[in-house]
């Protein structure tokens, strides 16, 4: 099976072949609704996250609101 | 009654969610500062611990959300930073911070103004942090701020109004609301800055790192009232020399001079 690999928050990671960003997503245990995606600095869009394939190279930003001032 | 952006907020004390020993502390203070105005950061998750998601402890129906730009250190970063927090929130809202030196965390004025100028275009509700300069508040309110937040001290330090001087010219002149953010470290200098005639404070770091920020929340919110009621109140001219209180004449004593005249 072929394999795709990506960077996740700096870490390496590999994924099989068409997993979707909602499927990576899970395997994190990360609710999509709780978290905002932003792949090669592009803001991917909640309802895309069921349809958009992750490939080789890609840099995926998982981002979340934290406590500050 | 406070308003921003014609959105109105009874409670005129903002406070922050940082540096919290808990999530259950943090909620329990928000709660008992009455704040309606609440900020929060960005940051990548932490792919180790997952479940930390702040999101859960704060009822948006009851405060309203404030994202910051905090880490962004040039306004590029900041715009980038503004547009997640917007996809991440759905809000406009944004506190706007530009601070390229993490030793003094102070803002850069010149990248505040041009991400300012642009969020503004975006259609962002901006609120920029900046130093207490009177000059960069007219330019910022000019290019669209929706209201300025100038700093009593830098960011965490408890100092107080270290710039009244530059905070009260920055009131007297403002046609947005002041907000006087970072350096609050007792509720005496939320008073200060409310008997200036600041629209609202931040506070943060006194009430997450206090003894028992549950009732220090209490304190900062009892403060901001008595300093609000105080600036509506007038204040009364101060003085170098002294003026009696009581009356100076009829003074009961048979070797007081004015009985003597």
């Amino acid at each position: 099976m072929k394999r795709v690999k990506i960077q996740c928050n700096g870490r390496q990671q590999t994924l099989a072949e068409d997993t979707t960003l909602a499927e990576l997503l899970d395997d994190l245990g990360l609710p999509a609704d709780s978290v905002v995606a932003e792949i090669n600095k592009k803001i991917i869009d909640r309802d895309q996250y069921a349809t958009f394939k992750l490939s080789s190279g890609d840099q995926v930003e998982l981002i979340r609101f934290v406590g500050g001032g | 009654m406070l308003t921003i952006a014609e959105t109105k907020f009874s409670s005129r004390l903002f406070v922050g969610t940082g540096k919290f020993s808990s999530a259950t502390v943090m909620e329990q203070a928000i709660k008992a500062s009455e704040a309606q105005m609440v900020t929060v950061a960005l940051r990548r998750v932490d792919l180790e611990n997952p479940d930390d998601d702040i999101m859960t402890h704060l009822d948006r129906e009851r405060v309203h959300f404030l994202p910051n730009t905090s880490g962004a250190r040039n306004a590029e970063e900041a715009v980038r930073l503004a547009r997640l927090s917007r996809a991440a929130s759905g809000t406009r809202w944004l506190k706007l911070e530009v601070t390229p030196d993490p030793r003094t965390l102070l803002p850069d004025p010149v990248d505040t103004l041009k991400a300012t100028e642009l969020l503004a275009k975006e259609d962002f509700i901006v609120l920029p942090y900046i130093n207490a300069d009177p000059i960069l508040a007219l330019r910022l309110q000019d290019v669209g701020a929706a209201a300025v937040m100038p700093l009593g001290a830098p960011i965490g330090t408890n100092l107080g109004i270290q710039t009244a001087l530059q905070v009260a010219i920055i009131i007297e002149q403002a046609r947005v609301p002041v907000v006087v953010d970072a350096g609050i470290g007792a509720p005496s200098h939320a008073a200060r800055a409310m008997e200036m005639g600041a629209d609202a404070v931040l506070v943060n770091t006194a009430i997450a790192v206090a003894g028992d920020p549950v009732r220090m929340a209490t304190a900062f919110k009892q403060a901001v009232l008595a300093g609000r009621l105080a600036f509506e109140a007038g204040l009364g001219a101060s003085s170098t020399s002294a003026r009696a209180s009581s009356p100076q004449r009829g003074m009961v004593g048979e070797s007081l001079h004015f009985i003597e005249e």
